[in-house]
């Protein structure tokens, strides 16, 4: 009798373990946990944080710190972009929602949710002076609206009087120069050094080679329209110029392009402008 | 009556006790802090943020499980008629379940309340730019989640006081204090934010916008930002806010008085 069970009790330990180890070889059906696909209307996220909105707000702004440094497609950011807003406007206070909206909406497209999180965060935080900083430097960089860039950063000088001048310098600058590369890796470097989410560092990490590989191409063009007198006309052009031995490489895998004027974008920021 | 109210604080602490609160309690800190590591910038107050939440469920939750201990299945076992049968009047044995609730949810409170504001008491090694006020302005967040449990309270003595089945105010008192407690950010959403869409502004704005005249706000006694981001104490709507809560009380407790006043139990 015994020896009957032990026999039943080995062929189902085989069959396990034959199961587990063919198992462990087949890939898993979803390995894509990092996206972000669903966002339900804000009444249905009320309801099903039990009526709590403060609940509701901290599940949005978890979710979006979910997200993997790597993922670079856009329905993510979409998504994101809603619910970072959802957030904004369920607790407005909310200090990580304004700040990962404003390292990572406007770089991946969304630059209009990232004006609306950073406008809410400016209203309800009256004492802070990075949310109208933030947004004054989006306008500025990503919608090229001076005057906007202008009045948000006198608003962050009057709420920081020992940074006001710096500021007010800052945004004259901006006036002359647009949308340098330089700023923009000035901003991103500072919110990298104030950070202590390993993730989010990662991802500020892959935007700043990013943006260094614009600021080369940049330069590369200057010294090719020197030279030669005119723009480029394509990419590979203005390699050999200002000592860029080669195109570079784009960790999020997007790429560089020209504009109309021979200037060098990130291609998603063209297109971000195009969909505007 | 003071004397019901003392055998009621026993029963009840019998019934739903520390065994059960220490546990929730518990629960409450270790969501609170793993909440905190999600947050790069202000820690602190997401983890009492998370707290508070914590708090507000768990207080909803016992204080209607104490209704069903101490009325509900009083007129389920039929212990009511001995109940009755001291000499005082059934609206009086109402009211000392009622205090009885309120006073064990306050137990409950500073059990809870006073965990969490210890947990906050642990020095971090991230300073956030502006840290949480955890002072005096902590005791009047707590005092709002006990109205808005009271409130609760009320609500399911009034059900129970008319129902012949024990779950019915538990259920009933959760979907209204989830209802009561999401009404008020539900209908700004849908009548003023600059985000909804027009159809269900159409579609709930006629339902929802009266429903202050017969549902109470209780997101109006959830007072948190002022301890999580120091705000200022805007005693103006705080009172409001506990007016109202204080009649929607005395609403509910003389419908249940009147209610149960006539109830038949033979």
């Amino acid at each position: 009798m015994i020896w009957r069970s032990l026999a039943c009790a080995l062929l189902a330990w085989l069959v396990f373990a034959g199961a587990s180890q063919a198992l462990r070889e087949t890939e898993r059906l979803e390995k894509q946990t990092e996206l972000l696909r669903v966002r339900l209307p804000l009444p249905v996220q009320i309801a099903y944080s039990g009526g709590d909105a403060f609940l509701a707000a901290n599940i949005n702004v978890f979710r979006g710190m979910m997200v993997d440094a790597k993922v670079s497609e856009p329905e993510t950011y979409r998504i994101q972009a809603q619910l970072q807003a959802d957030a904004a406007w369920l607790n407005p206070w909310h200090e990580d929602n304004y700040y990962v909206g404003a390292a990572i909406l406007p770089w991946n497209g969304q630059v209009d949710a990232a004006q609306y999180v950073l406008k809410q965060a400016s209203m309800a935080r009256a004492w802070d002076m990075w949310p109208p900083f933030f947004y004054a430097f989006n306008a500025m960089y990503f919608e090229h609206d001076m005057n906007q860039a202008g009045e948000w950063a006198e608003l962050a000088a009057q709420r920081h009087p020992t940074n006001a001048g710096a500021l007010r310098d800052m945004a004259a600058k901006w006036y002359e120069r647009g949308d340098d590369p330089v700023f923009a890796l000035g901003i991103l470097n500072a919110m990298h050094e104030q950070s202590r989410d390993d993730n989010f560092r990662r991802l500020l990490e892959a935007r700043m080679q990013r943006l260094e590989g614009l600021r080369a191409l940049r330069s590369a063009q200057q010294a090719y329209q020197a030279e030669q007198g005119k723009p480029p006309a394509s990419l590979e052009d203005v390699v050999g110029y200002a000592g860029l031995a080669q195109l570079p490489h784009d960790p999020l895998m997007l790429g560089y392009v020209l504009d109309a004027a021979g200037v060098p974008q990130l291609v998603d920021h063209v297109a971000s402008r195009k969909s505007q | 009556m003071f004397e019901l109210i003392r055998l009621g604080l026993r029963v009840g602490w019998r019934g739903v006790g520390l065994r059960v609160l220490l546990p929730l309690a518990l629960l409450v800190l270790v969501a609170s802090v793993l909440g905190s590591g999600f947050s790069g910038r202000q820690p602190s107050s997401v983890a009492l943020d998370v707290g508070l939440t914590g708090l507000r469920l768990v207080l909803l939750v016992v204080a209607l499980l104490w209704v069903q201990d101490l009325f509900a299945r009083d007129i389920e076992r039929k212990t009511v008629y001995f109940m009755l049968a001291y000499p005082l009047t059934r609206t009086h044995y109402l009211l000392s379940r009622f205090f009885t609730v309120a006073l064990l949810a306050l137990v409950a409170l500073v059990l809870i309340g006073g965990l969490l504001w210890l947990s906050m008491q642990v020095s971090r090694s991230y300073v956030q730019v502006t840290p949480v006020a955890i002072g005096h302005k902590y005791l009047l967040v707590l005092l709002g989640i006990w109205l808005d449990a009271l409130v609760v309270t009320a609500f399911a003595l009034c059900i129970a006081s008319l129902s012949t089945t024990p779950f019915l105010p538990l259920i009933l008192g959760l979907c209204f204090g989830m209802a009561a407690r999401g009404l008020g950010p539900t209908l700004d959403y849908l009548m003023r934010g600059e985000r909804s869409s027009a159809l269900h502004s159409s579609l709930f704005g006629p339902v929802l916008e009266y429903a202050f005249l017969w549902l109470p706000d209780l997101s109006r006694l959830d007072w948190r930002p002022i301890v999580l981001y120091d705000l200022p104490v805007g005693w103006d709507m705080f009172g409001l806010a506990v007016l109202s809560a204080l009649g929607y009380i005395g609403l509910l407790l003389a419908l249940a008085s009147a209610i149960f006043g006539r109830r038949n139990f033979t």
